[in-house]
């Protein structure tokens, strides 16, 4: 029925040859990314920062570092910045390769510029890594809000998996006679569903029908629970669970990730629920893709926009509550160096050595204030309506 | 219109109803009627023209046909098939068949998406996996609706929206439908551009023998690309004829009314002759939905339901036969 490649004369009248050369999304922000200065600033601090670290990574680990951040030298202690070590009362392991103390040493000899480089690595992991986990749990939680939020949950599904975790969570505390009990409990409504599932069409018994009451949909079980997670002083819900857990580079990360995912999930929802009803969307449905296809190809790299500029500003506040951490002794354990634990043995000495406090406090500021700048830029730039301005 | 054939489409009946709730306790009030008892017939080859105002469901009905929603009851029949009872897994196959065409071209193309990946998508579910051969046929689609080759590497917002419009119709085409709904495809593009996308609609139907159900408010146009139109107002069918006959012989007061709106010199004459609006407190209890607006209200209308009755062969109108 299809007739092959008629030849239409052509009746577009501006000729897309005619038109400037093509330019992707992509291709466009980088373009509007380099026009804005003070973003763009922000971001060639970002790229150094990111450099600085995997290198300070690389020349501070393993069991002969280049630059040795743990090497103690009492006699050398408090150097200012760019002093030159006093050779003669050295071992030879102990010299600093660079030939001087470029940021001074700290209260124990300690190479301050090894120990900053050590430090860039955990912030950068840090800021890395929760973001990572707080935009993945805020896209999934998001995506089911926006998407599928309309669906009911029943009251007995609600009561079937709280008694689940509830076992799972009691076993694991190993009150073995609760567990049992909640066990037979979701037993019981396993059972319940399974039979349901098996007859469809059976009517359920008078008595078990507020099982199947729709208590609350997904949208308004993931919202409600956004909000209440809202409601904590995170970081003194960080510190709590810190103070509890033995503190850790992994605990932390994992920590903050879990407390910091309720504005993505925000933005995400929101997202979803307007790019549901655009008509392109519509036509992906009338094609007959899958709803898998149309979610991750369709709906989540328009959604993508706002989720990366928010993780920006996330790592940043998240690189900011790590340095607090340590600041209060909650962080990564002590001879492990980072930019908080370095401001925090350094007040002590804000006299009588001020680089101790101001090395880790300004590169603090510096790496914060440019993730922000980059962050609001890419808002900016990635915004439609000032976008046709440029 | 060929009465002996059988339609391609036939909608019996249809209806949707949204729940409208309101209030701090979110109390269910008195539903909107979108869509309130529809019946449409669609003939092979042929367009039929759905016209109305704004909010009077025509784009429901659309979404009811394509299932994008679902309907609260009725029949549609897709070449003799009940389709509105089938599940999402088994109706897939007939999607390819019945695709749409959409009124903002602005959003109805995924910004993120060249036009080459856009229409590959419909490519892909016709069956076409191979690259080369879906690079070639995505060309040949863009060929077809008057697009350079050149034009399937860029992205939307490169476009015009003539254009646009035209990557959404080989977006269509991609999937070799037998029907097409087109939801007021020219209401959002400038009047020279207009008439470029009616005639390349009309050029794709005499060559890909489709069928159109071409959704409007505009009857100039609805005049000029239909064999046979529908009026609707609030849900329901007020008149339905072929298209030469709606215009000469119109008989419902809402299309007379309609037709007096339009900005055509024939008409301006007839438009002056209509008397203005009933204020008839009846009115407000009538079951005829047009009945507060209309200008020819009369006693009987303020109690009897006024059900579609034939004034000519293929002519229906839902009125009150006019006393004497």
């Amino acid at each position: 029925m299809m007739q092959p490649d008629t030849q239409r004369p052509q009746t577009v009248s501006d000729d897309v040859t005619l038109m400037p050369p093509s330019r992707s999304p992509w291709a466009e922000t980088w373009r509007l990314l380099r026009k804005n200065r003070v973003a763009f600033t922000g971001f060639i601090v970002f790229v150094l920062f990111f450099f600085i670290a995997l290198a300070g990574m690389a020349l501070t680990s393993g069991a002969h570092p280049v630059l040795d951040p743990a090497q103690v030298r009492l006699q050398e202690k408090l150097r200012p910045p760019l002093s030159a070590p006093k050779l003669d009362s050295l071992k030879p392991e102990e010299i600093p390769p660079l030939g001087r103390y470029v940021l001074g040493t700290d209260d124990l000899g300690r190479d301050v510029f090894a120990r900053m480089l050590q430090g860039a690595w955990v912030s950068l992991t840090v800021g890395f890594v929760a973001v990572g986990i707080s935009v993945a749990i805020g896209i999934l939680l998001g995506g089911i809000a926006g998407y599928l939020g309309r669906y009911y949950i029943q009251l007995g599904h609600l009561i079937y998996w709280t008694l689940v975790v509830c076992a799972i969570f009691l076993a694991l505390a190993q009150s073995l006679p609760a567990a049992l009990l909640c066990t037979l409990g979701a037993g019981a409504g396993w059972l319940f569903y399974y039979r349901r599932r098996r007859h469809p069409d059976r009517p359920v018994a008078k008595g078990l029908r507020w099982l199947i009451w729709p208590a609350i949909s997904v949208d308004a079980l993931i919202v409600r629970l956004v909000d209440i997670m809202l409601c904590f002083p995170s970081f003194f819900l960080i510190l709590t669970v810190v103070a509890l857990l033995k503190p850790s580079l992994f605990n932390i990360m994992v920590v903050i990730g879990l407390t910091s995912w309720e504005g993505t999930t925000r933005f995400v929802r929101a997202e979803f629920l307007s790019l549901r009803e655009q008509d392109f969307v519509a036509a992906a449905r009338a094609l007959g893709l899958s709803d898998l296809r149309i979610i991750f190809r369709h709906i989540m790299p328009n959604a993508l926009a706002p989720v990366l500029v928010s993780a920006t500003l996330g790592i940043a506040s998240a690189m900011l509550t790590e340095a607090g951490l340590s600041f209060l002794g909650f962080g990564v354990p002590p001879p492990h160096a980072t930019w908080g634990n370095i401001l925090s043995d350094g007040k002590d000495y804000i006299f009588d050595a001020p680089w101790l406090t101001f090395a880790p406090g300004i590169t603090i500021l510096v790496v914060v204030l440019a993730f922000n700048l980059f962050g609001e830029g890419m808002r900016d730039i990635l915004n439609p309506k000032l976008r046709e301005r440029n | 219109m060929n009465e002996t054939q059988a339609p391609i489409l036939a909608v019996e009946n249809l209806k949707k109803y949204f729940p409208v709730r309101q209030g701090f306790f979110k109390r269910e009030q008195a539903p909107v009627r979108a869509v309130d008892g529809v019946d449409l017939s669609i003939w092979p080859r042929h367009t039929l023209g759905l016209v109305g105002e704004s909010g009077c469901g025509k784009t429901t009905v659309a979404r009811l046909i394509l299932r994008l929603l679902d309907p609260d009851s009725g029949i549609i029949r897709f070449n003799g098939q009940e389709i509105s009872l089938l599940d999402e897994q088994r109706f897939k196959p007939l999607r390819k068949q019945i695709q749409m065409i959409f009124q903002d071209p602005y959003s109805s193309l995924n910004p993120r998406m060249t036009v080459a990946q856009s229409i590959a998508e419909g490519v892909r579910i016709a069956g076409i996996r191979e690259n080369t051969a879906q690079r070639r046929r995505i060309e040949q689609l863009l060929s077809m609706v008057g697009m350079p080759k050149a034009s399937a590497d860029r992205y939307p917002h490169e476009f015009s929206g003539g254009q646009r419009q035209r990557v959404g119709i080989a977006r269509a085409l991609s999937v070799a439908p037998r029907l097409i709904l087109c939801d007021e495809p020219i209401s959002a593009l400038d009047v020279s551009i207009q008439a470029q996308i009616i005639n390349l609609l009309k050029d794709l139907q005499q060559e890909l023998g489709l069928s159109y159900l071409f959704i409007s408010h505009d009857l100039n146009v609805v005049s000029y690309i239909c064999d046979h139109v529908c009026v609707m107002y609030r849900g329901q069918i007020m008149e339905s004829a072929p298209a030469a006959e709606i215009f000469e012989n119109p008989q419902h007061p809402y299309t007379l009314k309609l037709l007096a709106a339009a900005p055509n010199a024939e008409l301006v004459g007839k438009a002056e002759s209509i008397p203005p609006l009933a204020t008839n407190p009846a009115a407000a209890q009538s079951p005829c939905s047009f009945a507060p607006q209309c200008p020819e209200f009369a006693p009987a209308c303020a109690h009897e339901p006024p059900a579609l009755r034939v004034v000519a062969p293929g002519h229906f109108v839902r009125c009150l036969p006019k006393a004497g």
